[in-house]
């Protein structure tokens, strides 16, 4: 699942909001921007559970796991492509394309395929 | 200049999930563990026991009412004849045990009062604690107990003064 809109097409990457002539593109990367938070709220409601497991009763301790069951699963799977241009650097970064990390990963393959073409069609 | 937050070395995610931990353990969690903890340590049973004998103890004892011979009575049960002559004289102490039976009432009204409002005291001292040492009940709670400060450990020296303080004073008590 891709949140957005990632399309390559003629030498051109479109996202939802910006497009990028592949030839441009220096790096493609995937972050999973909400690791460390969802991390921390499961760690916090782990150890609150853990702490309190004898005075909180069966539904509380089940919905404290679904929540560090769901952050978990959100930090894990949820990721960001970034696209950064070789002319404008590492302030691209906000035009990035949030997604699972899986869908994401196959993109990365693919758009760094079609930038690899679209440089050695310029370089022939 | 602007402020980059994607920029930062730590996600700006971190910090909010921090202090909505934070304020949820000092608002919610926290106190809420607290009374738990009370009330499986039976602290309401013994705030209250504790402060009904209190006030058993401080009730008022009777006035002794001095003896004075019922002479009219007296008089009435040796010489049945004399009738309305004994009716003229008055019984000295039969006025002294109105007093003292009025007194009585009004006592027991007032240690029912009072002993109603116990369970109110009680909670009311454990919220007056609570809202007293409300920076070691969150760290307590946030910490998951792994962090127990001294005033929570001890914390039957708290309520008991908590309870004496005049937020949770009980009706009738004085």
């Amino acid at each position: 699942m891709i949140f957005g809109k990632l399309i390559i097409n003629d030498a051109v990457l479109h996202t939802h909001r910006d497009s990028f002539i592949l030839e441009g593109i220096k790096k493609v990367s995937i972050h999973r921007p909400f690791l460390s938070t969802g991390v921390l709220i499961a760690g916090l409601a782990g150890l609150f559970a853990v702490g309190f497991a004898d005075i909180l009763y069966p539904g509380e301790l089940v919905l404290l796991g679904s929540v560090a069951a769901t952050s978990m699963l959100f930090g894990v799977s949820l990721a960001q492509l970034r696209l950064i241009s070789r002319d404008l650097g590492v302030s691209e970064a906000p035009d990035a394309v949030y997604g699972t990390y899986a869908h994401l990963k196959r993109a990365r393959l693919k758009i760094s395929s079609a930038v690899a073409e679209a440089k050695s069609g310029c370089a022939s | 200049m602007s402020f980059d937050l994607s920029s930062a070395p730590f996600s700006p995610f971190l910090i909010l999930v921090a202090v909505g931990y934070a304020v949820i353990s000092t608002e919610v969690t926290g106190p809420e563990m607290v009374r738990r903890e009370n009330e499986i340590a039976g602290w309401h049973e013994r705030c209250q026991s504790q402060l009904s004998a209190d006030f058993q103890a401080s009730r008022r004892p009777e006035t002794a009412i001095p003896q004075v011979p019922d002479l009219g009575g007296m008089l009435c049960g040796v010489y049945p004849e004399l009738g309305e002559l004994c009716q003229l004289i008055p019984d000295p102490t039969a006025v002294a045990r109105s007093v003292q039976e009025q007194a009585q009432v009004l006592e027991d009204v007032r240690l029912a009062r009072a002993t109603s409002g116990l369970a109110d005291a009680c909670s009311c001292a454990e919220q007056v604690f609570t809202d007293q040492q409300r920076w070691a009940v969150a760290l307590y709670a946030a910490s998951g107990r792994l962090i127990e400060p001294p005033v929570l450990a001890n914390r039957e020296v708290g309520l008991s003064q908590a309870l004496r303080s005049p937020f949770c004073t009980v009706e009738g008590a004085s």
